[in-house]
């Protein structure tokens, strides 16, 4: 943490807003992303991630600084969303069979309406929205560890503090989730290369 | 030799730099040897890149401005660290001193001001019409003799009193009480100019006043939006004696603070006597309040009530669960109750009722019983309208503590 960041986290613990919102400002798109990843959806997720910075803000006088401050920011981030995960179970059961329905349409219609192209970038692209959908489909353990680790960078030890588990989880869920990603990808393009020999 | 199990167990890992130095290196000879766990890896590496080249998603429209909003709102909740409870001593402080003020102030006034004949009879009813509209629903007493009376007999008129009242609520985050109940002073002093001890004159000012209370009344009815939000919660405990203590500590930790009966409340407002727990422990006001609401002499069957702010009751609730184990916690649901139409009755009725006080006064005869009734019956009214104002950010939280 620099200098500046500490400053400002003194006068947030002071409750001073506008050093806070200054604090935060690094981490906003992080934040919003990764609760972007654990919820899948735009709308939902800029509510959680202003909800989590909000509860960061509350407890910021009550942050001891025995982790680093993004560590215990992204703590909180994800137990907001996946808070709201819980609560959107309870009410809705069928929520994950619509999710992965869904999640086929969209695939399928991407693959329709993108005339195969050799170029390099185009397949690159056609990838990533391939790889954004499985990571989705992903279960929801897998998810985060994939996401903190890929998206946010973070180390096995910083990702064991936020999801409070052993690193040796943090490497096997890390494992499975990438072994599920690639089979679904590999699977996928299978089909995909068979499309196109049509 | 690592196995092929341990090594694709560690793809992820090595990829990952998280391996240590020595897995490392037996890592690097199995893949050395071993074709398909070379494939692995390298099919691995492709997916990771992937996932770290998928572009971040950009921050919504509007997102900072948002957030921004919140946060200051949350900051202010957080400022005030004013508990509800020291809120309504505050008011009631204020409303008392400016009231006694007011009155003193009003007799320098009148009194100089007509012994120097700075202000001719047409010159303050001119005064008084302006300022009967900015002064709202202060009354234009119709004599200084009127004033004065009034001034003695109540502290001061009480619609001006509340004045002082809503004027220092709504400036209290700026300024210190002294400063409020100067403002509200001035107020006061205005519309005290302004009248006239002309018959005629007065009469005027009268029905002035008496639209801008309706008008203060209708703004009132599109602006404010209050509710009366009541919760129970019902704790088991082996031994409910050791942990009342407790629930107040979370309670002013949440910035709570120990409902004082109504009744008490209001007679309190009605001596001006200052509670002598002001300052520190507003917790002993539940004590005393069980005490004086006492029917049983056990305190534990004795339920503990408490204000909260709304926005802090959610982390109240969380705070009680996890002192006393979810098990033994039971928290009914939060009951909002909109008191908006209430609330306007009430501002109509006060105002009403101070139009007859001041129709009352014009009278020659002077009906002096009736109009100091119909004083205490708005009175007990804008106590009413301060108390439901104050209340609507808050909740009624009643705590039941059943033995084991």
């Amino acid at each position: 943490m620099s200098h500046n960041e500490q400053h400002l986290l003194e006068r947030s613990k002071a409750g001073d807003a506008a050093a806070f919102e200054e604090l935060i400002e690094a981490y906003q798109k992080k934040i919003f992303n990764l609760a972007y990843r654990i919820v899948g959806n735009y709308d939902d997720a800029a509510d959680l991630a202003q909800e989590a910075m909000i509860r960061i803000f509350r407890s910021i006088a009550n942050f001891r600084e025995q982790s680093s401050f993004s560590t215990w920011v992204y703590r909180i981030t994800t137990n907001v969303c996946l808070d709201e995960i819980r609560r959107k179970k309870n009410t809705r059961v069928l929520s994950l069979d619509e999710e992965i329905h869904v999640e086929d349409g969209e695939v399928k219609r991407q693959i329709m309406s993108d005339e195969p192209q050799p170029d390099e970038v185009a397949e690159r692209e056609e990838l990533r929205s391939l790889i954004d959908s499985a990571i989705k489909s992903l279960p929801e353990d897998q998810r985060l560890v994939l996401t903190l680790r890929d998206l946010q960078g973070l180390s096995y030890e910083e990702i064991s503090k936020i999801l409070d588990c052993p690193v040796g989880t943090v490497k096997s869920r890390i494992n499975r989730a990438r072994q599920a990603l690639k089979n679904v990808l590999y699977d996928k393009r299978e089909l995909l290369s068979e499309d196109y020999v049509k | 030799m690592t196995s092929c199990m341990t090594a694709k167990e560690n793809i992820c890992a090595y990829l990952d730099n998280e391996l240590s130095a020595e897995e490392k290196r037996l890592f690097e000879e199995h893949i050395e040897s071993c074709r398909a766990c070379k494939q692995e890896l390298d099919e691995m590496s492709g997916i990771i890149s992937l996932c770290t080249s998928l572009p971040q998603q950009e921050l919504p429209q509007g997102f900072k401005a948002e957030l921004h909003e919140k946060l200051l709102a949350v900051a202010e909740s957080q400022k005030s660290n004013v508990t509800g409870i020291e809120k309504f001593k505050r008011i009631r402080y204020i409303k008392m001193i400016s009231s006694v003020a007011a009155g003193l102030l009003l007799i320098f006034l009148t009194g100089s001001l007509i012994r120097y004949g700075f202000l001719r009879p047409d010159m303050m009813a001119k005064t008084g019409q302006s300022t009967a509209l900015s002064a709202m629903d202060a009354p234009a007493q119709p004599s200084a003799d009127a004033g004065v009376s009034a001034a003695a007999d109540n502290g001061a008129p009480v619609g001006a009193a509340y004045g002082a009242a809503a004027a220092a609520g709504s400036a209290e985050a700026n300024m210190n009480d002294a400063q409020a109940a100067d403002n509200a002073l001035g107020i006061m002093g205005f519309a005290e100019s302004g009248t006239a001890p002309d018959g005629t004159e007065s009469d005027r000012s009268v029905s002035k006043d008496r639209s801008s209370a309706s008008a203060y009344a209708a703004s009132q009815a599109i602006v404010e939006n209050v509710s009366n939000k009541v919760s129970a919660i019902t704790i088991t405990a082996e031994d409910p004696e050791t942990i009342t203590g407790k629930i107040k500590a979370l309670a002013l930790e949440n910035n709570g603070a120990a409902k004082e009966p109504v009744l008490m409340k209001f007679a309190r407002s009605l001596t001006g006597e200052q509670p002598a727990d002001q300052g520190t422990g507003s917790a002993e006001a539940a004590d005393t309040a069980a005490a004086a609401a006492g029917t049983a002499s056990d305190t534990v069957a004795q339920p503990l009530s408490f204000i909260i702010p709304s926005s802090d009751y959610d982390r109240f609730l969380s705070s009680v669960n996890e002192a006393f184990g979810a098990a033994n916690v039971q928290s009914g649901a939060l009951v909002t109750e909109d008191l908006t139409q209430t609330l306007n009755e009430k501002i109509k009725q006060s105002g009403d009722i101070e139009a007859q006080i001041q129709e009352l006064q014009q009278d020659s005869t002077k009906n002096v019983d009736k109009i100091n009734d119909l004083k205490t019956e708005k009175e007990i009214l804008d106590d009413q309208i301060e108390t439901m104002r104050l209340d609507s950010d808050f909740v009624n939280v009643t705590i039941y503590i059943n033995r084991k």
